[in-house]
């Protein structure tokens, strides 16, 4: 009904006449559901419809959109002023408390935005502009909205392209293992390396892991990804002399799925590798709640076999102390950015820390980004027990790895 | 939901920028049309006013309260809605009164503005039993005034 009504609008009066849409997305509602139940989910819906329904003009059209999206309709009004003046309204109201089964819910709206003559040309275009509009505004933080532009429509081309490519780079073997090695602060001899994942998108040369990582946790993908991160490394490892081992990081969004253990296990199984040369590597983000249980799990089994597990990025993000106490690990890495601000008394401070914290639970020290000699001696001095960086060596190709250790 | 008897305290910011005169005008017609309201859906409770802010308690069902709360919500005439507490209550305090009033020129709304600069302005920082007590002392000298 609503698509009809926008295509067989016909202006009154070309000057000021325009047809605008609201798209208004309530803001992490399958959270509410999870937390407060489906019921409470329900009625919110409803109290938002109906909050909507009331400051809305008489000759606005309101309608369910889809899921936890409404949409308004705004047929004639001087635009752009009247929807950003509407939008900042509606924003506010669906902010206010809501009383819901004897308990207060609060909740924040995102609204994207499109209107005829303004940047849409058409009116088969209004719907899909104010979608991205507002995928727009979620991506800016949330309870805000966001005006369609073209920029956007580019933006969102360029998206879905990458997804397509990200989508075949595994069966086009478009990926490749890059391998940084780890030393022993006593004797400088090479004890490990860390894997890391490079992709080689034809045409546009090397893409870093952190543009398409997210992309590919998003979509689901990173379950393959790491799959073939964790056969592929631990296949080359077997090349390596015995004492050197292997870190592969794993995406907190690979707990998700159950069968993380069975694809460590058949990795290590194919490969014969001993499950003592391989490390998990993984960030503070496995302590947030919606991976903290299978993370739990997952890692006590795989640390059982005695594979190492590590805490990577340590020091930032959601690395608690908390986060220390929960998972066995066996190693913490000094995040870089600690090792690169070294001049400063506070890193230096916050560095001697980490490695005491460390020796005190059993957990050996590994510093990230080290990249003189001043840091490295510093490190050495304060009883850090591994380093990685450019000063021992960038990550190399797997070809490169024999001539690094002979 | 149940039958059973709630109570909701909220604050919010006045959005009413005018003379004292239309103000007050505004606030007799939100009076007005609360009363007629709550007494068809057997609300009781009290407002205060001090020009800066509202404070609102209201008793009744559940489910009434709820919709009183969303048609309130969605006035324009005010803003920054803290809700300080809803909670199950056995006794309804605010008997007599569909809504009973309680101006700025009052002694508890002078306290309520004394209590909204102590805590800066800061909605978190004052509490439901705070505001209650204070609306539940000077209703309860207006009904002493009335009975003597």
């Amino acid at each position: 009904m609503l698509n009809e009504i926008i295509a067989n609008w016909k202006p009154d009066n070309l000057e000021t006449a325009s047809l605008a849409v609201f798209l208004i997305g309530v803001d992490r509602f399958k959270q509410i559901n999870e937390t407060l139940g489906h019921e409470v989910g329900d009625q919110l819906l409803k109290f938002v419809a109906q909050r909507l329904l009331r400051i809305s003009r008489s000759n606005d059209i309101v309608a369910h959109f889809q899921g936890d999206k409404f949409i308004i309709l705004q047929v004639g009004q001087n635009q752009p002023m009247n929807v950003t003046a509407m939008a900042e309204r509606l924003i506010d109201l669906l902010k206010r408390p809501f009383l819901i089964s004897g308990q207060q819910v609060n909740i924040s709206a995102s609204i994207g935005l499109a209107a005829l003559y303004h940047g849409t040309g058409s009116t088969n275009d209004l719907i899909r502009h104010a979608e991205l509009a507002l995928y727009e505004a979620k991506v800016n933080g949330r309870g805000n909205y966001c005006f369609f532009e073209q920029f956007l429509e580019k933006k969102a081309l360029k998206q879905r392209e990458l997804e397509v490519s990200l989508r075949r780079a595994l069966l086009l073997q478009e990926f490749k293992l890059f391998y940084q090695p780890q030393i022993s602060m006593l004797d400088r001899r090479i004890v490990g390396f860390e894997a890391l994942i490079r992709w080689e998108r034809p045409g546009k040369g090397l893409i870093s892991p952190l543009s398409f990582i997210p992309l590919a946790e998003d979509t689901g993908e990173i379950n393959d990804i790491g799959k073939w991160v964790l056969q592929t490394a631990c296949k080359e490892a077997m090349t390596w002399p015995e004492y050197i081992k292997v870190a592969v990081n794993v995406s907190p969004v690979q707990f998700e799925s159950d069968n993380l253990v069975q694809i460590v296990k058949t990795a290590l199984l194919a490969s014969g590798l001993n499950p003592e040369r391989l490390e998990l590597e993984v960030t503070g983000r496995i302590a947030d709640k919606k991976y903290r249980k299978s993370a739990g799990t997952t890692l006590g089994d795989t640390s059982d076999w005695g594979i190492c597990c590590n805490g990577d990025d340590f020091g930032t993000g959601f690395s608690s102390l908390n986060y220390l106490n929960s998972f066995p690990f066996s190693k913490i890495k000094i995040d870089q950015s600690f090792v690169r601000q070294m001049q400063t008394d506070k890193s230096r401070a916050l560095i001697k820390a980490i490695i005491s914290l460390g020796t005190a639970l059993g957990m050996k020290t590994l510093a990230e980004g080290v990249e003189t000699e001043e840091q490295f001696e510093f490190l050495a001095l304060n009883g850090c027990v591994e380093a990685q960086g450019y000063l021992i060596s960038k990550p190399v190709p797997a070809e490169a790895i024999l001539k690094l250790i002979s | 939901m149940t039958q059973d008897l709630y109570r909701l305290i909220y604050l919010s910011r006045n959005k009413i920028t005018a003379s004292d005169e239309i103000i007050h005008k505004e606030i007799e017609q939100i009076l007005a049309i609360s009363r007629q309201h709550n007494s068809a859906a057997r609300i009781t409770g009290a407002l205060m006013f001090n020009k800066k802010c509202f404070a609102q308690i209201l008793e009744g069902s559940h489910d009434s309260i709820q919709e009183t709360f969303e048609r309130i919500q969605c006035d324009p005439r005010h803003s920054n809605v803290v809700v300080l507490s809803f909670e199950p209550v056995q006794t309804r305090r605010f008997t007599q009164w569909s809504m009973a009033y309680i101006g700025h020129e009052t002694s508890a709304s002078k306290e309520f503005t004394q209590i909204q600069k102590q805590s800066g302005f800061d909605p978190s920082r004052v509490t439901g039993e705070r505001i209650y007590d204070l609306l539940q002392m000077q209703l309860h000298a207006a009904e002493e005034a009335i009975a003597n």
